[in-house]
């Protein structure tokens, strides 16, 4: 008696809660399938989807990292230039009374320059790595657009320095780094390049920093101007006011050359990559899947369940391999006949493909698989979900432009690691009435 | 007070969309199960839903409205918990349904007008299995579902008519009306590829014209006798706009029920009913199963002399085989069960019903070859009737 009612409770339940209990029958059993569907991967060539490759550089500027370069070896040369703000007017500090008062009577009588450092990337490994502090003196440079033969380099306004190279500069000091010591190296200035930093009505003046040990380099990340200053209301006391740079770039040299046989991403001027896509409207004899399909078979939208974009990670130049992870976005070209300057489509990634740094240093030839699935669609489809035309040319390029100095190559055309699209795709006769 | 009886209607229409849930694993083959729009109270007796003592609205006995005297609302609910068997894939379902909701009007004393919505064909199932798909030379979990999800409803109108106090007819016409949606889903495991599902989907409306003739007969005062005839039209399925889906047509089978009720003893009755209908043509037009010539059989006992709470509470007992109309996996399909069942008169009036609750609960199984579900079904009824 007891187990017919636990059985007829629910039922009873069900009508009383009326629709709230609904469950579906669910059925076991693979040979009731009403359908047998096939999934299959197709892969297509280089040749048999892409074309028109443009690899264009140029894209931001260095100033945009928000970081300094130092190196220097056979392959590269660069160079972290910087600018700091007027020194302060004025500030609070205790007289000989114990009064805090506001003093603008201040003498700069030195300083340091904080120089804080990468401390995970950096060569030769364990250092020192000796960091010398030059004063430019080349004249008027512009902090977003110099570079390494320019000072300013702006829409109508492009000037040399008189060096290539942020120079000339002048000698101010020298600090060796020791990584095992901390990430900060710290240069004393003496009170004359004090004193000249002080006139904010020279427009060229300025700081370079460089090294000159062959094969180092290092990134600095942030570098802070610390002023001893001497208060008019307690001259035997000194106060300390730090300023950060209004100015933090980098200039580099050969900035490389645009190549061949290789997609390229990234960089700074950032490097982008551009190419046509078309995806064939059927699966045709002769083809390896036909053994698995009534070919000829029709590439609907519905079939493709996933598509990427395969690319063969290469060795980048030492100079400019990359030290941490980065990401590859892709992004449709919506405007094809004016690439490089046509505006972009939204990316397919938020964040991009992370790439592993050694891929494009001590472990090449690694395939990096970029989702491009809805843009496949689109293009098989011949309009987007809206009823647009479709995007029919992607762009490879960093989430943001610049995002690094270095920057990922990938194999090209003509080698064996050119890029492929591989589509899943899977068939099925149709959903019928039974 | 037509407004206060049409309320419970319009009430009950709004949750019509859940009206054909679920009942049966068995809804897999062919067309699907049927949906007998029968009250609690044909439900308890294992009755055919014809041919039963006193008057009520019911759906494939349209001359057994003849005799209410009031304005009528009934409305039956139905709930089920079904179990399939190990090679059914041990899957457990719960639906709950409206199968039946009807409005009885009369005009005069020997007409009355009917409208009824009830239920007709169930066809809400899935099928599941897991496999491993070669992507690539990896090989991948793949999760694959087939889900059909709707069903046929019939809504018609019509009247019942007093030819003498011992002789009635009924009839009534209108349509069968529905949708089946059918999604084929095949899910890939994304911890091994990062693969967005294939969705494969289609779906039609259907729509069929169909009649219902009934006729009692009282030939003893201590006798019932009542059967009732049910033709349907072609049932069209039409690919909804922009779906590219096959149209299809299916014959529906005429259907023949009856039924007979004898009083036993003042308290005690007993009732059989037995349908039939062919669906070997509408299975000639299906790709996949077959129909059979259906049977059902039942009856019961019902002893009128229960109270509860100082009112009238009939207790019924009864027992019902019936045919399913479609082969499941090559096998003819057979639902039997017993059913218990009881009823309340909440209130009455000078001997006139005003309002009264039936419900009933069945334990039965329906088999096939070596495929077997049980199940648990309850039905509730409630009438309204006023002026």
């Amino acid at each position: 008696m007891r187990r017919v009612a636990a059985g007829a409770a629910p039922s009873i339940l069900a009508v009383l809660l009326a629709g709230c209990a609904e469950s579906t029958p669910i059925l076991g059993g693979d040979g009731r399938f009403p359908v047998q569907p096939v999934t299959v991967e197709w892969v297509l060539p280089y040749d048999a989807f892409a074309s028109d490759l443009q690899v264009v550089g140029g894209f931001g500027r260095a100033s945009e990292v928000g970081i300094g370069i130092v190196a220097l070896s056979d392959s590269i040369d660069a160079r972290t230039i910087l600018r700091f703000p007027g020194y302060p007017r004025s500030a609070s500090v205790t007289d000989t009374l114990g009064v805090v008062r506001t003093d603008t009577i201040l003498t700069f009588v030195g300083a340091d320059l904080v120089v804080v450092l990468d401390s995970l990337n950096y060569t030769p490994q364990g250092g020192p790595i000796p960091f010398r502090a030059l004063a430019l003196e080349g004249g008027e440079w512009d902090g977003v657009s110099a570079s390494w033969d320019h000072a300013v380099d702006t829409v109508g306004d492009r000037r040399a320095w008189q060096q290539p190279g942020a120079g000339p500069a002048r000698f101010m000091a020298q600090q060796e780094w020791v990584p095992s010591e901390g990430d900060t190296v710290v240069i004393r200035m003496d009170s004359a390049s004090v004193a000249a930093w002080s006139d904010t009505t020279n427009l060229g003046r300025g700081l370079r920093l460089d090294t000159s040990l062959q094969g180092a380099r290092a990134r600095v990340r942030t570098v802070t101007l610390r002023l001893d200053a001497r208060p008019s209301v307690n001259p035997d006391t000194l106060v300390q006011l730090a300023l950060g740079p209004t100015a933090l770039s980098f200039v580099y040299a050969p900035v490389p050359d645009p190549p061949t046989g290789e997609l390229r991403v990234g960089g700074a001027p950032a490097w982008r990559t551009f190419f046509r896509i078309n995806v064939p409207p059927r699966i045709e004899v002769p083809n390896a899947l036909c053994q698995q399909l009534s070919c000829p078979v029709d590439v609907t939208p519905e079939a493709v369940v996933f598509a990427s974009l395969d690319l063969r990670s290469r060795r980048a130049p030492v100079a400019f391999q990359p030290l941490d992870t980065l990401s590859v976005d892709v992004r449709p070209v919506l405007d094809p006949d004016r690439t490089p300057r046509s505006p972009l489509g939204g990316t397919f990634l938020p964040f991009g493909q992370l790439v592993a740094p050694e891929w494009f240093g001590t472990q090449p030839g690694r395939t990096v698989s970029v989702p491009v699935t809805s843009f496949v669609r689109d293009l098989v489809r011949g309009q987007t979900l809206a009823g647009e035309e479709p995007a029919r040319a992607l762009a490879l390029l960093s989430p943001l432009e610049p995002l690094a100095f270095e920057f990922t190559p990938f194999e090209g055309p003509g080698t064996d690691g050119a890029p492929r699209l591989r589509i899943l795709l899977t068939f099925m006769d149709g959903v019928r009435l039974p | 007070m037509t407004l206060r009886i049409l309320g419970p209607v319009a009430l009950m229409a709004t949750l019509l969309p859940g009206a054909l849930a679920a009942q049966s694993l068995f809804s897999w083959g062919g067309l699907g199960t049927p949906v007998e729009a029968m009250d609690a109270r044909a439900r308890g007796l294992g009755s055919a839903g014809v041919g039963l003592f006193g008057s009520a609205v019911s759906f494939r006995d349209p001359a057994s409205a003849m005799g209410l005297l009031l304005p009528t609302v009934t409305a039956t609910m139905q709930g089920s918990r079904t179990r399939g068997d190990e090679a059914l894939g041990g899957g457990e379902a719960n639906g709950t349904r409206f199968p039946h909701i009807g409005l009885a009007y009369p005009l005069g004393e020997r007409l009355v007008a009917l409208v009824e919505y009830g239920g007709y064909l169930d066809q809400r199932w899935t099928l599941e299995r897991e496999l491993v798909v070669p992507v690539g030379g990896v090989n991948v979990d793949v999760v694959d579902a087939f889900e059909s999800e709707g069903g046929v409803s019939s809504l018609v109108a019509g009247a019942a008519y007093s030819v003498t106090n011992w002789f009635s007819l009924g009839a009534t016409a209108g349509i069968h009306t529905g949708s089946f949606r059918r999604t084929f889903i095949r899910e890939f495991d994304r911890t091994q590829v990062d693969v967005n599902p294939y969705v494969a989907t289609a779906s039609w409306t259907t729509t069929a014209p169909t009649v219902v003739v009934s006729a009692r007969v009282d030939p003893l005062p201590l006798v019932r006798l009542a059967g009732s005839v049910t033709w349907s039209g072609d049932l069209e399925a039409d690919p909804e706009e922009g779906e590219e889906a096959e149209a299809r047509r299916f014959p529906l089978p005429l259907e023949f029920r009856g039924g007979a009720s004898l009083t036993l003893t003042p308290v005690l009755s007993a009732t059989v009913g037995a349908s039939w209908a062919d669906w070997t043509s509408t299975g000639d037009m299906l790709n996949e199963g077959s129909g059979v010539s259906a049977l059902s059989l039942g009856g019961g006992l019902e002893w009128t002399s229960g109270s509860l709470f100082g009112r009238r509470a009939p207790l019924r007992l009864g027992y019902r085989r019936a045919d399913l109309p479609f082969r499941v996996e090559g096998e003819k399909a057979l639902e039997s069960g017993y059913s218990l069942g009881g009823g309340l008169l909440l209130s009455e009036l000078e001997g006139i019903p005003l309002a009264a609750m039936d419900i009933s609960v069945e334990r039965g199984e329906r088999t096939a070859g070596s495929l077997a579900e049980t199940f648990w079904r309850t039905t509730v009824t409630l009438r309204v009737s006023g002026r």
